[in-house]
This record gives C-alpha cells, sequence and structure tokens, in this order.
C-alpha cells in the first residue's frame, strides 16, 4: 500500500468526518479558518504600523501563534471534511470530487487576484501621493508579507470548498 | 452551473438487488459519497459513469436515466 493510500484511509476513518459532516458546521469551521487569515493580515498592519519595536514584535507573534493555533486544527479538519478532495493527488479522486476540487481551485483563483489587485492598488496609490520620494518600510515586514501570501493562497481552496459543500448523504448504516 | 437535472432509478436498483451504497462505489470505482450524491440527483454523472452504472446493473441507461421524473409504478 502507498503513502498515499495509507493516507487516503486514514482520512476516511477520522472522527473528524461526523464532526464536521453537516452544512452549518462545516461553515463554522471556515469562518474560523478566515478569522485566523484575517488575523495573520491583521498582523501586518502592526508591522507596517510600530515596526521596529518590541511591541510590534510581541503583538505580531502573539498574532501569529493564535492564527497558527486555530489554523492548523482547521485545515487538517476541512480535510478531513472535504474527504481529501483537495490533498489527495488526482488519482485518488473521483469525477465528482475533481469537479469539487477545479470549482474550488478556480473560485480561489479569482479570490487571490482580487487581493493581489488590492494590493497592486494599495501600492500605487502610496507611491503616487505628494511628499518624499522614498519611505521607510520595515525590513521586518518582508517575511510575513510572504508567509500570509503564501497562507492565503493555500488555505483560500480549501475553505471555497469547504463552505460550498453540500451536506453529504446518510452512510448505508444510518439509512437501512 | 447548470440547472439541468437529471433524474435516476439508482436507490430503485440497489435496494431491489440488496446492493450497499459502498458496494456500488466500489464496483464503479467512485467514492461512496458519490453514490449518495447521484442517487439524491444533486450530482449528474459524466456519460462514462452512466454507462457504468448501466453496464454494472446490466440494463439500459435509459432505464436508469432520464430527463424527466420517472413516472411511479402502477400509474
Amino acid at each position: 500500500m502507498s503513502t498515499w493510500e495509507k493516507r487516503r484511509d486514514r482520512l476516511e476513518s477520522l472522527p473528524a468526518n461526523r464532526w464536521w459532516a453537516t452544512r452549518p458546521a462545516r461553515r463554522r469551521l471556515v469562518v474560523a479558518g478566515t478569522a485566523a487569515l484575517v488575523v495573520l493580515w491583521a498582523g501586518l498592519v502592526v508591522i507596517a504600523r510600530y515596526a521596529p519595536s518590541d511591541l510590534a514584535r510581541n503583538v505580531y507573534l502573539s498574532m501569529f501563534g493564535l492564527s497558527l493555533v486555530v489554523g492548523f486544527p482547521v485545515v487538517s479538519w476541512l480535510h478531513a471534511a472535504t474527504r481529501g478532495a483537495l490533498y489527495l493527488p488526482e488519482r485518488f479522486l473521483d469525477e465528482r470530487q475533481l469537479i469539487e476540487r477545479r470549482r474550488a481551485y478556480t473560485s480561489a483563483h479569482g479570490g487571490t487576484t482580487l487581493v493581489l489587485g488590492v494590493l497592486f492598488v494599495l501600492a500605487n496609490f502610496v507611491s503616487w501621493q505628494d511628499g518624499p520620494l522614498s519611505i521607510t518600510i520595515p525590513l521586518a515586514l518582508i517575511g510575513p508579507t510572504a508567509l500570509t501570501l503564501v497562507a492565503t493562497h493555500y488555505a483560500m481552496p480549501l475553505l471555497i470548498a469547504g463552505w460550498r459543500l453540500p451536506d453529504p448523504p446518510p452512510d448505508d448504516d444510518e439509512d437501512e | 452551473m447548470s440547472n439541468e437535472v437529471v433524474y435516476n432509478r439508482i436507490p430503485m436498483l440497489r435496494a431491489e438487488r440488496g446492493i450497499s451504497r459502498k458496494d456500488l462505489a466500489a464496483a464503479l470505482g467512485v467514492h461512496y459519497q458519490t453514490v449518495g450524491y447521484l442517487e439524491r440527483g444533486e450530482y449528474s454523472p459524466s456519460l462514462f459513469l452512466a454507462l457504468k452504472i448501466a453496464e454494472y446493473f446490466e440494463v439500459p441507461v435509459e432505464v436508469i436515466f432520464s430527463l424527466h421524473p420517472f413516472a411511479r409504478l402502477g400509474s
């Protein structure tokens, strides 16, 4: 049995499949995941506004920690709730799961395009302001910005798939 | 997304032959939830999957799938 086959089987037997089986429960999970992402983005504002300072470092690290503590379980549970539609290689998915996966990626692509578009507009807005020709951006902003973009890029398809998925049909032993 | 509905008799055939959703899914090579979504009419199968289902039950595809609701037995 290959590693992916083991992962697929483990995913199918996780208790989280039942915890988050209903649409309202899964949507609460998506809201928590979105909140974790928002906290990461808010941390960038803290760095931009207050770095370099102990206050900026401590507040950002606290926000980052909170985001990790919430984000990691949410991502794992959403992978379980979507039965690995965005986690497993395509060869382990059937045609319905592949459609779900492609729809989620398509919508997420639109979402990340919007985020990058907003950043582009903001960057241009800042550079067109009257005033000095150069501004100081804290070096500490670079790493967290890249991390936040990666997290957004990774999480968005999963959040979209988790939000959209209908209630699953009952298992055989539940309806027979 | 289209609102096209494909009606099917999969639950009836499955019940008639005493086949569980998981057994049917394994025979078709799909996730067992996909069979559930098919039965509830929330997912319309590809032509390939529809033909595989017809082949599995050994009936013509139009016996299982229809663009119009199936008449009730005895009507």
